[in-house]
């Protein structure tokens, strides 16, 4: 049993209360503290259930969220697909052009336009020489990059032009002439002509000889050059699509 | 005390248990779950603004589908599906005619399939998801003509030849003084001013040829 008394002062007056006298017996105070305390406690672990089903809950949110951006971009795939799909012809025409031009090229790239090469040589024959035979034998590519053998100086004409590296301008061809001039300077002539053309490299002259036409004195003779790439027309040899 | 001290540790430990337990066995695997979805999201995002991109470009490649239509019906033109000897032989006797040589013979070969000329394909520019194109597998056929003309002439055959709906690539070009074995009587032996020619050419066709859209010519 315990005695409470309490005494007030107001304002100078005190005020005298009666004792309070609380009969509990302390066994049954602590129980019921740890009543409390232990209610506290259940307190405690039901509000960790109950945060824990909070972070459930949000957690379970977030799942939810994050499978219904997925199911939008996944329906949204579906419908690009199907757009894509209704454009697949032109995907098949794109393909098939590309692949006809790739084709083309693989067939025609090396082309040589043998007109423009006689249109070129018949503007630059000499006067004094006339072309009996014309050949153009084309020949495959040369795999090696060595550079071609400089050509040797015809007798009495100037330097021809001197072979570039086969890299830069492979043979592509051989042209064979035989022709007729008045004089071994015209041959001189002829191949000194030949070289100026971009199409061709290495003139060389395997004979020249003084023969007689009638009562004139005139020189067979038969001259080589090789065709360089020059000569190719590049005309299907653009990229598909250009 | 010593009770209440049990009590709250007991408490305490529950508290913790709960709490780890929930977070490891609860709450976290939903975390991992949400943040696989969230990546697969975003993946399909990345995909679709890929998808996009390709419809829009397909888009704007149907625009232009008639030219590439023409292009592959110009191909095909010049390489047909079949050796189409007629039309071939057709297009170079009006070429002779219209340059005024005379073409004395024809000898084409057996078609041959081109050695490292598998069948052509090619990606179509679309990404990576289009088609590849095939064109078939390519063949050559040898082709020996003997034209009688003037060197002008022959010039001009050679440039027609060169320029025929179909394509042909002249190899070789021998030409030496000769007349026109066909009109002997006639004055047009053998001249300075005739040549004898032979051309050796190449045409091609591509055999296995998928049919898109393009007809085949030439039969």
């Amino acid at each position: 049993m315990t005695v409470l008394t309490s005494e007030t002062r107001l304002l100078g007056t005190s005020v005298q209360l009666l004792p309070r006298v609380n009969l509990l017996p302390p066994e049954i105070a602590e129980r019921r503290q740890f009543r409390r305390i232990q209610v506290a406690l259940g307190s405690a672990v039901v509000a960790s259930v109950g945060i824990v089903g909070l972070l459930v809950l949000s957690a379970s949110h977030g799942v939810a969220s994050a499978q219904g951006d997925l199911d939008t971009a996944t329906q949204q795939k579906q419908v690009l697909q199907r757009q894509v799909l209704t454009y697949s012809d032109v995907t098949s025409v794109y393909s098939a052009a590309a692949a006809a031009q790739a084709q083309l090229t693989q067939a025609m790239g090396d082309e040589v336009r043998f007109s423009q090469l006689l249109n070129d040589l018949s503007l630059s024959v000499p006067s004094n020489v006339w072309l009996s035979n014309v050949a153009y034998i084309r020949t495959p590519p040369v795999a090696t990059a060595a550079a071609a053998p400089v050509a040797p100086v015809a007798a009495g004409a100037a330097t021809p032009r001197v072979a570039a590296p086969a890299a830069v301008l492979s043979p592509v061809g051989t042209f064979t002439v035989t022709g007729v001039a008045f004089a071994h300077d015209d041959v001189a002539t002829w191949l000194e002509s030949v070289a100026g053309l971009k199409t061709y490299v290495n003139p060389y002259f395997s004979t020249s000889t003084e023969a007689l036409l009638g009562t004139r004195k005139i020189v067979n003779f038969s001259s080589t050059a090789s065709l360089t790439s020059a000569a190719l027309s590049g005309r299907y040899a653009k990229p598909a699509g250009g | 005390m010593d009770k209440l001290k049990q009590w709250i540790a007991l408490t305490v430990v529950g508290v913790l248990s709960v709490l780890a337990g929930g977070w490891f066995l609860l709450v976290s695997p939903k975390h991992s779950d949400a943040a696989a979805l969230r990546s697969q999201a975003a993946q399909q995002v990345s995909a679709n603004a890929s998808l996009q991109t390709q419809l829009a470009m397909l888009k704007a490649q149907a625009k232009n589908l008639p030219a590439q239509q023409a292009k592959l019906a110009a191909v095909a033109a010049k390489i047909p599906d079949n050796p189409a000897l007629p039309s071939l032989v057709r297009a170079l006797a009006k070429a002779a005619d219209q340059t005024g040589v005379e073409l004395v013979s024809l000898a084409p070969s057996q078609p041959t399939p081109i050695a490292g000329g598998a069948t052509a394909t090619a990606v179509a520019p679309g990404g990576a998801s289009t088609a590849s194109g095939s064109a078939g597998q390519l063949q050559s056929i040898g082709l020996v003509l003997n034209v009688v003309g003037g060197y002008f002439q022959v010039e001009q055959f050679l440039d027609s030849v060169e320029n025929l709906s179909r394509a042909m690539k002249v190899t070789n070009f021998v030409a030496a003084p000769g007349g026109n074995p066909l009109k002997p009587a006639a004055g047009t032996t053998a001249t300075a001013s005739t040549l004898s020619t032979t051309v050796t050419g190449t045409v091609y066709m591509a055999t296995g040829r998928p049919t898109t859209a393009v007809a085949p010519v030439g039969k």
